[in-house]
């Protein structure tokens, strides 16, 4: 899903009639346009997301929840990678921005390769979570474990997708400042990955039954 | 603001596909893929409808079809109101009239994600296929109900509850992501490619029902994804979401701990809103049909505007009222209850302005007129035993009756079914550049809209009497009175010959496409912009060399114009200043008048 939205970053498909600028006849979308369409993507994940984080606290006041103790030491190192993804494409940016093309598709190849090995990373952790016997289906806390996480690291795939045809754009020999507006996009999105990463952390080991009722209590929520 | 942006391209190349596959199949263009969505929606809906006549068929004379048991009864309840709410409505008012209308409508060439836009519509198809597909797996389609409650849903006892469940929510998930880079694509373009002079408060009704509709299913469907996913999470790797500790056929099972509540909470968090994301494009489209074919400014454009944007805020926060009956703090009871209520203002509103518009109009009984109307009467029925059921205290004894049968078919069955049709037949010619046939579009509607009240009226009274729903049969119950009996039959020939009509409409809109008389590119002598492309049907990249430019709302009728009675959106400004420009134009959105552009 997240590739989506910069699919129509190259403006010229392989096959398309007409491949040089405007394939479809009309205008390519502009870049507002393609700015505005991942702005709203960004609010449907959050609300995908934030709708998970109310189920899983949800779930967490009841009497029988077993939160997860063990945080599997690849988590920390995950957290490591995507921030420096995140900083990656802000280098990439600001060196399209100022007409670095091969500083630029450096940059932003190895943004990639970071992110690559941020889900390596994930599914270590997962291997570390099931071989201390935190199997998906032993409890819901474990459940919403792999759940949670493994939907965070599709939505970095599909940017991955995403920012692999905008870097593309290099090869095929797109000009520089119509790559980095591409790039822009991605450091955004990427941004975003590391903010709803932090969310998704702290939401999965810092948010205890007690943090739940406290909350529910001060809200006047009734607590099963 | 995007006017410039937009304009700047003006003057690139018009490469339109020429292949048949690039033009007709894998298009990018708008039209051809809304085109594909209503075809696909209609097609599937026609299957939906079918699975109503058959439960009739049950319901009036039971037990004297053999091959409808209690199994298959129940997969086709399932089927029908999945696919009626779902494939049927949302995808046609958002995929069809959505996709169709909002570039011509906003003056764009076409959405702004083509590619996207493309990729919903094949990712809609697939979600239908794999829909039809659960017919035929092993077991059959699920029969859990269209909301799909666990623990039943994926328990033994349920038709379908070991493939038909599973496909199912695959289904959705896919149909999910379609509406996902539909929307995206909806939101966007309606923000970022509205062509020079269409500010927002400019747009047509229409336009602003789909995109508020949009945000909703934008907001909305991520419940649903994330109650499917849980619930797939239960069935395959035998999580425990949404399973309690339970003993299903004599067997302790393995799930324990999960929250059917839970479930129930998130599913209406998606389906509440569902409901406003069929209902708000019928206001807007019955919007711009009773002002069109009333002759008259639509009465309160702002107002109704404000109302579409307040209904679908308020629309999030009153999603408990599905679930009285699941049982919930009294607190949460009485805050469910008066969101309810309040939302039924801005609706009585909207009722009102459109009663205010035909006031003292030049009424044209057109076909899409008397859709219109007819969309307003079963509306208000709706509407109103909505202001019952809303109430905790007459929901409770009411809740599993036919009563509720009643109300969400009138309501978001019927009336948004008339919407759907009132649509078609208003944008059949700008869509085939042909008339429909006038005395079979009558003599559909006539059959519908009397038909529908045959069908659903009874079922007020059936629902008081305490007849149940969702049951299979209704023998040997003594307090159904054998004339309730009488009246079941009654509303399944009633439900047949409106199934049966429904071929009137498939065969006029197949018939006219060829044999139709030539429509002109405006028929209906409207103001709004889609009706001046330069060719109709519109040519791909929608309006030629140049981009047309507007300087006024979509509702002048009733004045002294250039083409009669009405002033074209993009008529000049020597046709007189916008009567309903706000009285200090904030800068950003003030129109910029260019040399005078006269009407094509």
């Amino acid at each position: 899903m997240s590739a989506n939205v910069t699919m129509r970053a190259g403006s010229g498909f392989p096959g398309q009639p007409g491949g040089d600028g405007a394939p479809h006849g009309g205008p390519s979308p502009s870049h507002g346009a393609r700015r505005t369409g991942l702005l709203v993507f960004m609010v449907v994940v959050s609300t995908l997301f934030g709708l998970f984080g109310v189920a899983y606290m949800m779930r967490a006041a009841y009497e029988d929840w077993r939160p997860i103790v063990y945080v599997p030491w690849q988590l920390w190192c995950s957290t490591g990678l995507l921030l420096l993804c995140s900083v990656a494409w802000e280098l990439a940016r600001r060196h399209a921005a100022i007409g670095r093309r091969d500083a630029a598709r450096s940059t932003s190849t190895g943004a990639l390769l970071l992110s690559a090995t941020f889900v390596v990373s994930q599914l270590y952790a997962w291997q570390a979570m099931t071989a201390a016997d935190y199997a998906v289906a032993a409890n819901p806390a474990n459940s919403f474990f792999y759940l949670i996480t493994g939907l965070h690291a599709v939505h970095v795939i599909g940017g991955m997708l995403a920012g692999a045809m905008v870097a593309a754009g290099f090869m095929r020999g797109r000009a520089t400042q119509a790559v980095g507006e591409g790039i822009a996009l991605c450091a955004q999105y990427w941004h975003f990955l590391f903010v709803l990463w932090l969310a998704v952390f702290g939401l999965l080991y810092f948010v205890t039954p007690e943090v739940v009722r406290a909350f529910c209590t001060t809200m006047g929520i009734p607590v099963r | 603001m995007s006017y410039g942006e937009v304009h700047d391209q003006d003057h690139d190349q018009h490469h339109a596909p020429q292949s048949f596959w690039t033009k007709y199949v894998w298009s990018q263009d708008h039209k051809v893929i809304a085109i594909q969505y209503t075809i696909t929606a209609l097609f599937v809906g026609l299957i939906g409808l079918v699975l109503s006549d058959l439960m009739r068929l049950q319901l009036g004379f039971p037990g004297k079809f053999q091959f409808i048991d209690p199994s298959s009864y129940y997969q086709f309840i399932t089927m029908h109101g999945m696919i009626m709410v779902i494939y049927l409505l949302t995808a046609l008012f958002l995929g069809g009239f959505g996709n169709y209308l909002i570039p011509l409508m906003v003056g764009a060439r076409d959405m702004v994600f083509p590619f996207l836009n493309m990729l919903s519509y094949w990712f809609y198809l697939l979600a239908v296929v794999i829909l039809c597909v659960s017919f035929f797996v092993p077991g059959g389609a699920t029969g859990a109900g269209w909301t799909l409650y666990p623990p039943q849903a994926i328990l033994p006892g349920t038709p379908g509850h070991d493939w038909g469940i599973i496909v199912m929510l695959i289904s959705l998930v896919v149909f999910i992501v379609a509406a996902t880079m539909g929307g995206l694509n909806y939101v966007t373009t309606v923000l970022q490619a509205r062509a020079r002079g269409m500010t927002l408060m400019r747009m047509p009704l229409t336009v602003w029902g789909i995109f508020v509709a949009t945000i909703l299913a934008l907001l909305a469907f991520p419940a649903l994804f994330v109650s499917g996913v849980m619930m797939l999470f239960d069935k395959i790797l035998g999580t425990s979401f949404f399973m309690p500790a339970l003993v299903s056929m004599g067997q302790q099972l393995d799930y324990k701990g999960g929250s059917p509540l839970l479930f129930q909470h998130l599913f209406w968090f998606f389906g509440h809103p569902e409901v406003y994301i069929v209902a708000l494009p019928a206001f807007g489209v019955i919007s711009d049909l009773i002002s069109v074919h009333a002759r008259k400014c639509i009465f309160g454009y702002r107002m109704m505007v404000w109302a579409i944007v307040i209904i679908g805020g308020l629309s999030f926060i009153v999603w408990a009222h599905h679930m009285y009956v699941s049982g919930m703090h009294p607190w949460f009871g009485f805050f469910f209850a008066t969101t309810t209520l309040i939302i039924a203002v801005p609706t009585a509103l909207k009722v009102y302005n459109w009663t205010l518009t035909l006031w003292r109009g030049d009424i044209h009984m057109t076909v899409p007129m008397l859709f219109a109307l007819g969309f307003i009467s079963t509306f208000l029925i709706g509407g109103l035993t909505g202001l019952f059921l809303g109430n905790v205290s007459v929901d409770i004894p009411l809740s599993n009756t036919y009563f509720v049968v009643a109300h969400f078919h009138m309501v978001m069955g019927v009336s948004p079914v008339l919407a759907v049709f009132g649509g078609l037949y208003h944008w059949y010619p700008k869509v085939t550049g042909r008339m429909y046939n006038e005395t079979m579009g009558q003599a559909h509607f006539w059959i519908t809209f009397l038909g529908s009240y045959a069908i659903f009226f009874p079922m007020h009274y059936l629902g008081v009497l305490g007849m149940p729903r969702r049951y299979y049969a209704y023998e040997n119950y003594a307090f159904i009175p054998e004339s309730a009996h009488t009246l079941n039959a009654f509303i399944t020939v009633a439900a047949l010959v409106v199934g049966v009509a429904q071929l009137l409409f498939l065969f006029n809109i197949a018939w006219s496409v060829k044999k139709g008389q030539p429509s002109g590119g405006n028929p209906w002598r409207a103001a709004s912009l889609e009706w001046f492309t330069p060719q109709t049907p519109p040519e791909h990249g929608n309006w030629g060399p140049e981009l047309p430019s507007v300087h006024r709302g979509a509702y002048e009728y009733g004045v002294d114009g250039p083409g009669g009675d009405y002033i074209p959106q993009n008529a000049g400004p020597e046709y007189g200043p916008d009567p309903h420009a706000p009285p200090h134009p904030p800068s950003r959105s003030a129109p910029r008048h260019d040399e005078a552009e006269v009407p094509k």
